[in-house]
């Protein structure tokens, strides 16, 4: 255990030295949300009706708000690639030699990286929210937000889930990378962050809503906008839960098919 | 015996072409991502039109017209610029850098045209398919004037993107950032995708006037097709081209002073 | 010459006081320690680095204005660096060199065939770079800093990381190059062999100072005061006290090799031919690594303590 505690640690002085930059750098994250906000803003101004796939525009921005805050949980940046970069150039092997679990690692590293960001990215995210007080639902009852929680970590393990599958292909295929960049352009439709999956005609959202990705930030958005019931919030969590179980399988069966494959190439 | 840049040019695109035939699955998938994303933007398109016959006083087809053009503008940009502008922190970074400025050509032309990205380049006509469409739509004539003017400002709008990014590339001498061009063209196409309108009313239109006169990304797309789809007015070309060559000669300025401090202080 | 350069808050004088003039069809190798300055006044030359201080005319040019009238006359090459394109044949690079330097087809087709065969690598010219070894890369570089039949060819560790083969190939290439062609050749190099197969003269830089420039076999003279004599007995006749020959250095089967003063050699030698039966004698000077580092110590002890600038040293070199 203490082991993945100094690959924290390791990651967390890592992390650090971006320290300004990094402030920069998150604000300017927040640019494509200001414009696709200004963007509905002229979208409800020239409508014939104040809500738009059942959200009020006041509603709208708080999705996009809170949709930064799923993808802050849910984003795995780079670890299907530095996964598969690490089969394909050999560097596997040397985590094979340690006692150390690959995937776990990796895990460890995301934590301790997501903890790191949250930490930092705090201030301005304050900052952000504050300056869009009007357009946020009130402070949530302790129930929904206890739930809220539950749904953001699994959508983190969702991601890292999805994530971790998509970089064991390195074991079968030589270029992850295009796969995934066709994979995140398709993901940023299905997931919700392009819009609210609730805008689509009743078939295809319904189509949609049975892929993982909604769960990873549509559905955990909603829970942030308070739009459901407990009910509601209980059974996402319930179909987080299943299929952060169904990939992380998944993902095993992958990791120890692939690594009896890598041995036998000799690395 | 003067260096013949146009043969020079030829051979860098011929080079480029004889690499990505060695990567063609790359090619593919790129392009099949690219057709993907444009699928998503015009559901996306379909949809806010079915609550608001016009956005920020765009209509339907003048919209997708903009979505052609900026179509357009981007894939030019990254097919001729954007890996070369990327490149010039790493040759920085590993010392190549070196061995452009031994060549006796000009290095801004060296590390500008280097390399061509194709795949960017097979979305130009998707782009342009897409605004021929719209353009029929609305039911503009499609004169031979207006297609000159349209590819002029189109090129203006490559061109004022080039400088924007070549010069924040060449910073890169004296800063380490983590924000990378890669960072900054994002931010850039974001911005510069939506109706000029719309960002008119935030910050009571300061960052109107910041992104057409400071970092002038807004003009880059919306000039252009402004000019064939809605009232034309002079200014726009002047605009275009005025902006366009300052910021080129202010790209060359900072260059210049860049490689002043990169040969003062390297190792 | 005085460059000086800021690190940070240390100011660190990468090169200091080294004034020369060189000759055409000249082949001058830098040898030093690392961080001795060698790099960067190639570098210098090169027009890579402005310098703080100092002239510095090439071919009645100044370098760093990096004229390109200039920079179509000389080439660079460093080892372990890539300058062609890594995932096309070597031809294509070459092609693309040859419109950058403009170089005509007929010079070109004739330069580029004549290296090939030279170098052996003919058949190499259209497998992507990334494919071949080391060795073989650097000869297609090589190549490609020939190719518009510059006049001046800066070397900065052109053999490191190289079979001996390649090594071999390559200076053989470079010495034939420079008889046939005058090139002028600067070379820094780690390697003893790369310098004394090559450079009739050689500087010595330690510290950023210049503290020896003349041909390799003067710093053998001047820094050793001593051979190396080795001997062969025949069986079983090898005397009793090989103290008493003189200082043992290595004893081998029947080889001894014995450290005599320079002076003594060849009397001492031939006491020891007359008095045992030697079946095999070799005279020889002390590994040149073994006299350079003797330099750079002598250099080091007489070296000034981080004193401030002494004023501006004068600097010519030139180069007709």
């Amino acid at each position: 255990m203490s082991k993945y505690w100094v690959v924290f640690r390791v990651a967390l002085a890592e992390r650090l030295v971006y320290r300004a930059d990094f402030f920069i750098a998150t604000f300017l994250r927040f640019i494509p949300i200001i414009t696709t906000i200004l963007l509905w803003r002229a979208i409800y101004d020239g409508a014939d009706r104040t809500e738009v796939g059942g959200l009020a525009y006041r509603q709208m921005v708080s999705y996009y708000l809170f949709v930064m805050i799923s993808r802050a949980f849910g984003s795995m940046p780079r670890l299907a690639t530095d996964i598969s970069a690490d089969i394909r150039d050999g560097g596997l092997r040397k985590y094979l030699l340690q006692p150390i679990d690959y995937l776990a690692y990796h895990l460890a590293l995301r934590v301790a990286h997501k903890l790191i960001y949250f930490v930092m990215a705090a201030a301005p995210y304050a900052v952000v929210f504050w300056l869009c007080r009007r357009f946020l639902p009130g402070w949530p009852a302790g129930e929904t937000l206890g739930l809220s929680v539950i749904a953001l970590v699994l959508a983190f393990l969702l991601g890292f889930a999805i994530n971790g599958l998509i970089g064991m292909l390195g074991f079968w295929f030589l270029e992850v990378g295009s796969f995934l960049h066709v994979f995140m352009t398709a993901q940023y439709f299905l997931s919700g962050h392009m819009f609210p999956l609730s805008l689509l005609p009743e078939q295809v959202g319904q189509v949609v809503t049975y892929l993982p990705f909604a769960y990873e930030t549509y559905y955990p958005t909603l829970i942030l906008l308070q739009r459901l019931d407990p009910g509601e919030m209980v059974r996402v969590i319930l179909v987080q839960l299943v299929w952060v179980v169904v990939l992380a399988a998944a993902t095993r069966i992958a990791w120890s098919r692939g690594l009896r494959r890598y041995a036998a190439f000799g690395g | 015996m003067r260096a013949r840049y146009g043969r020079i040019l030829a051979r860098f695109w011929k080079n480029s072409l004889l690499r990505e035939m060695t990567f063609r699955g790359h090619f593919l998938v790129n392009v099949v991502s690219e057709l993907l994303w444009v699928v998503m933007l015009l559901v996306f398109i379909k949809v806010i039109f079915s609550t608001t016959p016009d956005v920020a006083g765009w209509t339907e087809d003048q919209y997708l017209f903009l979505v052609g053009t900026h179509m357009l503008v981007t894939s030019l940009f990254e097919a001729f610029f954007f890996g070369n502008c990327w490149r010039i922190s790493h040759l920085v970074r590993t010392g190549d850098l070196d061995f452009v400025l031994i060549r006796p050509a000009s290095a801004q032309f060296l590390l500008s045209f280097d390399r061509v990205d194709y795949s960017s380049l097979a979305n130009v006509p998707v782009g342009a398919a897409i605004c021929i469409v719209a353009a029929v739509g609305q039911g503009t004539p499609v004169t031979a004037d207006k297609v000159l003017l349209f590819l002029l400002l189109v090129g203006g709008g490559v061109l004022v993107l080039y400088s924007l990014l070549f010069t924040f590339a060449v910073t890169s001498v004296w800063l380490i950032r983590q924000t990378g061009v890669d960072h900054l063209w994002f931010y850039a196409v974001s911005l510069a995708r939506y109706p000029a309108e719309i960002y008119r009313r935030f910050a009571g239109g300061a960052l109107w006037f910041a992104l057409v006169f400071v970092v002038p990304v807004l003009m880059v797309s919306n000039l252009p097709a402004s000019v064939v789809v809605r009232t034309f007015q002079p200014y726009m070309v002047v605009h275009v081209l005025v902006v366009g060559l300052v910021m080129l000669l202010l790209s060359m300025a900072v260059f210049r002073l860049a490689l002043r401090w990169y040969r003062s202080a390297s190792s | 010459m005085k460059a000086l350069f800021r690190r940070r808050y240390k100011q660190v004088r990468a090169v200091d006081g080294i004034d020369f003039d060189i000759e055409p069809g000249e082949m001058v190798g830098f040898l030093g320690p690392n961080g001795a300055g060698k790099t960067t006044t190639l570098k210098i030359l090169g027009g890579l680095i402005y310098p703080t201080e100092g002239t510095v005319r090439v071919l009645d040019f100044v370098p760093w204005e990096r004229r390109n009238a200039y920079r179509r006359q000389f080439a660079l090459l460093m080892g372990q660096k890539n300058q062609l394109w890594w995932d096309l044949p070597a031809a294509e690079s070459f092609r693309l060199h040859k419109e950058i330097y403009a170089i005509e087809d007929r010079q070109f087709d004739r330069v580029q065939g004549e290296l090939s065969e030279l170098l052996q690598v003919s058949d190499l010219l259209n497998q992507p770079v990334r494919e071949l070894s080391l060795g073989e890369r650097m000869k297609l570089e090589l190549i490609a800093a020939l190719l518009h039949s510059p006049r001046i060819l800066f070397l900065d560790e052109p053999t490191i990381g190289l079979d001996v083969v390649a090594q071999a190939s390559i200076r053989r290439c470079l010495r034939e190059y420079n008889q046939q062609n005058q090139v002028t050749i600067l070379l820094t190099s780690h390697y003893m062999q790369d310098i004394a197969a090559l450079c009739d003269r050689v500087m010595v830089i330690h510290q950023g100072r210049l503290i020896h420039d003349g041909p390799l076999r003067d710093i053998v003279d001047r820094f050793s005061d001593y051979k190396l004599v080795t001997l062969k007995f025949p069986e079983g006749s090898m005397p009793d006290r090989l103290e008493a020959l003189g200082e043992v250095v290595k004893v081998d089967g029947p080889t001894v090799t014995l450290r005599l003063p320079r002076e003594a050699v060849a009397e001492r030698a031939g006491r020891l031919l007359s008095r045992y039966a030697v079946s095999d004698i070799s005279v020889q000077d002390p590994p040149i690594e073994e006299v350079i580092s003797r330099m750079y110590a002598e250099a080091a002890r007489l070296a000034p303590q981080d004193s401030p600038a002494t004023g501006p040293v004068a600097a010519r070199r030139s180069r007709t």
